[in-house]
């Protein structure tokens, strides 16, 4: 039989163990959990918001435009004297931009891809509407507000002074030089407009 | 009141309330006091799971488990049964565990014959030989009447405290301590029956 000594001993280096153990526990559960929930915050987001990773949006952030000096707004004309097959008055806008080639472009960068474009565009047009006087202008040129239109035509020149045609018609942005037809999100539609001072 | 007087009120509250004071200095801190607890009910709780495992040294190796969750689970005792039924508890408990285990690992049995060390533990138990006479008979009773008769005649526990020991209702107990005394009165004789 142990003595009182020996048992109490005994416990003693039991409970060190015992509490050694349980911390190890603990730590490889924390991890676990954490590395666990992490992976299902993970999975989550990309099942229920797949595009928030990979938008449209996102895609014209990133749009590679380092390519680009500047872009400068040649001459905006609007025109309200057609209708469309609704009949309804066709607010047309001319944005005529030339987009300067950096000195430092690769030369291999020529041709921006369309989204690079669009993305430029969005960028400067903002810039452009973020004038108050030339939103006064365009709103008062005829001594009338502007017309809630349905299509809008945005004309701008590359660097190499060729002439590229986008035509907003309800979320659809389409033309230029490649064809390209872009429906927008809610989102873009009303960036755009709001640039656009629709 | 002197020193001495208080060490042993302090000791009869200790012996009164079987430990739990002791505990509760535990907890406040006071290490000396676990040693007080192991004095106790160390033996007493060794020759309580001997009863299951009828072996003395996995007996004390339990008994120390026993009370190394005592000592690291701090917050598991509520102080609503008595540190003694406490720990007869994860006694039980454990020895149950240690026989379920056993069952998978078949061991030789090397020696039938009384060890020193039982002999010492029941020596030391039980002080009369009225008690071991008792003790030496409860061999020839079934396990559930024989850990009901060690509980309640050789611990002093409650029918209560035996019925959360044995997780039995108090009927249960008392039938199985009815049942106990009709052996060991074919066994013991009137006597045995009497010391009962």
């Amino acid at each position: 039989m142990k003595s009182v000594q020996e048992v109490s001993a005994e416990v003693k280096r039991r409970s060190k163990q015992r509490i050694i153990a349980k911390k190890r526990r603990n730590r490889v559960m924390i991890s676990v959990v954490s590395t666990a929930a992490c992976v299902v915050l993970v999975l989550g987001a990309l099942i229920l918001h797949p595009w928030d990773f990979i938008s449209d949006d996102r895609a014209m952030d990133n749009a590679h435009i380092e390519n680009i000096e500047g872009v400068e707004v040649q001459s905006t004309t609007e025109h309200t004297d057609k209708t469309d097959d609704n009949d309804q008055l066709v607010k047309y806008l001319y944005v005529s931009l030339e987009v300067k080639r950096s000195p430092f472009a690769d030369e291999s960068a020529e041709a921006l891809s369309d989204l690079e474009r669009i993305a430029y565009i969005a960028d400067t047009l903002k810039d452009f509407f973020a004038n108050d006087d030339i939103v006064s202008d365009l709103a008062s040129s005829d001594g009338r507000q502007p017309i809630k239109a349905t299509e809008y035509k945005i004309i701008f020149k590359t660097f190499d002074g060729e002439e590229v045609v986008y035509v907003l018609s309800g979320n659809t942005l389409s033309g230029g030089e490649f064809g390209l037809s872009v429906t927008l999100t809610p989102t873009q539609l009303q960036e755009l407009k709001a640039m656009l001072v629709i | 009141m002197n020193g001495s007087d208080v060490t042993l009120k302090t000791e009869r509250q200790d012996t009164m309330d079987n430990g739990a004071s002791s505990y509760r200095r535990f907890l406040q801190g006071d290490e000396s006091a676990f040693d007080e607890i192991v004095k106790e009910l160390y033996i007493p709780l060794v020759f309580f799971i001997d009863r299951y495992v009828h072996d003395t040294h996995t007996a004390e190796d339990i008994a120390i488990d026993a009370l190394t969750d005592l000592a690291v689970h701090k917050s598991r005792y509520n102080f609503k049964v008595s540190l003694k039924t406490y720990l007869f508890m994860i006694g039980r408990s454990r020895a149950l565990n240690h026989l379920k285990r056993r069952k998978l690992i078949t061991f030789t049995e090397l020696q039938d014959t009384m060890s020193d060390d039982r002999r010492t533990l029941e020596e030391t138990v039980l002080e009369s030989e009225i008690k071991r006479a008792v003790n030496t008979a409860l061999i020839k009773l079934d396990d559930e009447c024989r850990v009901a008769v060690h509980l309640v005649y050789f611990e002093g526990l409650s029918y209560k405290e035996a019925s959360k020991v044995m997780k039995k209702t108090e009927k249960q107990v008392d039938n199985l301590l009815q049942k106990a005394k009709a052996k060991l009165r074919t066994l013991l004789g009137k006597e045995g029956e009497r010391l009962l």
